[in-house]
């Protein structure tokens, strides 16, 4: 089974990579192979276990969401396959609609999600965020960190399909009861950086939707440590969750 | 009126420097945020040396900063300088009126300014500077400098038309600021331990930037740092006209190379990074008028700031001190990339993260995962003592880095990592210290000089001589709290 990192030499800004690597190194079934911006991506001819897509530069969106739109209808198939895909950071915005410049300008996104993007380099978003993943087998309280110049917003008439339900942070928005977006296994959040090294219980998660079975993570009692105190120490109503 | 409101400003800040002197408070900051209050053109209004000179730059603007005003304090300079710390708005205002006569004039002859890269838009179109050195540009800190794309859009906004530059050539992101303006470049010549694929997580530049092709490294420092061309269109890193080579780290000696001549000087330190800091003093001190003979003589009377890099021998061990600048993924990386290259076996006591973090919220951890804690792994350091508030994360990371964990041990409390760490004249010490460790090192540098003194003086144990005849010694328990 292949883990596609796509275009990991200009969107893994802080260390999103690490999640795809995390996987594969916890399941022997599972291979890494990377695509370059200039490449054709792996998941044209074949059928990743997941694809993986991380923060990047605001001119590598761009670049990245022009490389990605001729190939929707082909992203379109694999969401309908149940192929999982992992987008962190402002990647959620590229799988977009739209993404937004403060001066009304923008460019298209892929037009997976129908979310828009409104950018505002002026002033950074940075917090923390605390917040629940659940779907048919899984309650998992999710932990993890934002630092953004955008935030996101559906479309008028789109019925919300986020990826986590908030407790303590922002969502989608700051105000929304959402984070992320979620259309099949695609799943998209501004949680940056290593989301899965962070959430062992998403992670192992993730694991099962890619098919690895009775999935486990390497180091597991070590990251479960990690994820217990930091889960402690969010789940402190004194906590201060922006800075 | 607006003279009147400007040194009622003056003095206000004069007057609240003095009464924090008097209360014995350092408090750099709070004269320039009083001078700003009464007067917001305070900085535009206030006298300015002859020449300024500013710093800036990802990494090393203290270090380079520190160089270039000792060596021009030993050249009977009048200079004036922004305190450690201080390298934003308000603690340049309140560095020139304290610099400043009672009318508003400068009393210096010129002006060396360590300046955030982030302050930069407030400060240089009030205050532009004459020459700007800039270090280096990487991966900053997440929550204020993005990525580098983001600093080097936003000093291109604020650097003066009118500003000489002084670049790293070896930095193909920094080298390419601000293209109209006049500059030079520095830059270290080949050296042995160059590669040419990366070793380093972090590589803030793999395309070329006008086409978009994947660069070509001749050879390679760290991380982006090196010499690079683009096989499509041509584009370079720069020639440098100060050029450091050769560069003989152990030996502490380099020559610069310019105009096809060649000055002999030594090192301040045996740090690829601070040869790098120094270079761009070395080019800044040129553009000022001083000759290399000059110079040379100069920068061989001053060192390191201790604050960051300190070095103390106890008891026959030698135990230095070293801060990482965590959350800053790239400066902690050449910490243990130091650490790691330092000749033979090493023992490492580091206090990792931010403390303050702890008490009320939490640590962004992203950093550990960029930098390259896999130095760590490496064989020669023979016991790595740790103390963090996020020790588990620690752990996690070194597991992943695939460190002997045999060699990791936990301390429970700052006073046991002190305890912990070995004393063997054989292997030098470091103590690595976060942004706000510096208290926690300088305590624990206290506790292992009266350790190594102690067991210098005390007879030797058996066992102590045992380990010393092993080839290896012997692994070292984990011990978690």
């Amino acid at each position: 089974m292949i883990v596609e990192a796509l275009f990991p030499e200009r969107c893994s800004l802080y260390a999103d990579l690490v999640n795809a690597q995390y996987l594969v190194r916890s399941a022997p079934d599972l291979e890494l192979r990377s695509t370059a911006l200039g490449q054709t991506p792996l998941f044209a001819t074949e059928r990743p276990a997941l694809i993986s897509l991380g923060s990047m530069t605001e001119s590598a969106q761009e670049q990245v969401a022009a490389r990605l739109r001729p190939w929707r209808e082909r992203l379109e198939e694999l969401i309908e396959a149940g192929v999982c895909l992992l987008a962190t950071g402002n990647a959620l915005e590229v799988l977009g609609a739209r993404i937004e410049r403060e001066d009304g300008s923008g460019f298209d996104g892929v037009g997976l999600f129908p979310t828009v993007a409104r950018r505002d380099l002026t002033h950074r978003h940075n917090s923390m965020f605390l917040g629940r993943f659940e779907d048919s087998r899984e309650d998992t309280k999710i932990v993890g960190f934002k630092s953004q110049f955008s935030h996101s917003w559906a479309l008028p008439g789109a019925a919300p399909s986020h990826l986590f339900e908030v407790t303590r942070g922002a969502g989608l928005q700051p105000g929304c009861p959402g984070e992320g977006w979620r259309r099949g296994n695609f799943m998209a959040t501004y949680l940056l950086g290593p989301l899965v090294v962070m959430n062992p219980g998403f992670g192992r998660r993730l694991l099962a939707l890619m098919g690895v079975e009775d999935p486990h993570l390497v180091f597991e009692d070590q990251i479960e440590a990690a994820y217990r105190v930091r889960l402690a120490e969010f789940e402190q109503p004194g906590r201060s969750f922006d800075y | 009126m607006a003279r009147l409101r400007f040194l009622v400003a003056l003095w206000a800040a004069k007057a609240t420097r003095l009464g924090l002197r008097l209360l014995r408070r350092r408090g750099t900051q709070v004269p320039g945020r009083v001078a700003l209050k009464l007067c917001p053109g305070f900085l535009a209004q206030v006298g300015r040396p002859d020449r300024v000179l500013a710093v800036t730059g990802t990494n090393g603007k203290t270090t380079v900063c520190n160089l270039i005003i000792d060596a021009l304090q030993l050249d009977s300079r009048r200079v004036l300088a922004n305190d450690y710390g201080s390298n934003t708005l308000v603690g340049l205002c309140a560095c020139l009126a304290a610099g400043a006569s009672w009318t508003g004039r400068s009393r210096h002859d010129i002006a060396v300014f360590e300046v955030d890269e982030r302050s930069s838009r407030l400060i240089y179109p009030h205050l532009p500077p004459d020459l700007l050195v800039v270090t280096n540009l990487f991966r900053d800190t997440i929550m204020r400098n993005a990525h580098t794309e983001f600093m080097v859009d936003f000093l291109n906004s604020a650097i003066p038309a009118q500003t000489e530059l002084i670049l790293n050539a070896d930095d193909l992101i920094s080298s390419a600021l601000a293209p109209a303006n006049r500059r030079c470049h520095f830059a270290l010549g080949r050296l042995d331990s160059d590669v040419t694929e990366s070793e380093n997580l972090i590589v803030d530049i793999t395309c070329c930037p006008k086409c978009q092709t994947e660069l070509v490294f001749d050879y390679r420092r760290y991380h982006h740092i090196g010499h690079a061309h683009c096989p499509a269109c041509g584009f370079a890193s720069p020639q440098a006209e100060y050029l450091g080579q050769p560069v003989d780290l152990t030996g502490r000696t380099m020559a610069v190379l310019e105009a096809g001549q060649s000055w002999p000087y030594r090192l301040v330190s045996d740090s690829l990074v601070n040869a790098y800091n120094q270079m761009a003093a070395i080019a800044a001190l040129r553009r000022l008028g001083l000759t290399h003979d000059r110079i040379a003589q100069l920068l061989a009377q001053v060192s390191i700031v201790a604050t960051r890099f300190g070095q103390v021998e106890a008891g026959g061990v030698t135990i230095m001190t070293q801060l990482m600048k965590d959350e800053n993924a790239l400066a902690c990386s050449r910490v243990f990339d130091h650490v790691r290259r330092y000749p033979g076996r090493k023992v490492v006591v580091a206090a990792t993260n931010y403390f303050a973090y702890s008490k009320d919220w939490s640590e962004n951890t992203y950093w550990m995962w960029c930098a390259d804690f896999e130095f760590l792994a490496d064989p020669s350091i023979s016991q790595l003592v740790l103390w963090s508030p996020r020790i588990e994360d620690v752990l996690l990371r070194l597991l992943w880095a695939g460190c002997d964990m045999s060699k990791v041990e936990v301390a429970r409390t700052e006073a046991e990592a002190a305890e912990l760490a070995t004393l063997d004249p054989e292997q030098p010490l470091f103590i690595l210290y976060s942004m706000d460790g510096l208290p926690f090192a300088e305590r624990t540098r206290r506790r292992l000089v009266a350790r190594a003194q102690a067991q210098a003086q005390a007879p030797v144990p058996a066992e102590a001589l045992d380990r010393a005849e092993a080839a290896t010694p012997a692994p070292v328990e984990a011990v978690r709290p």
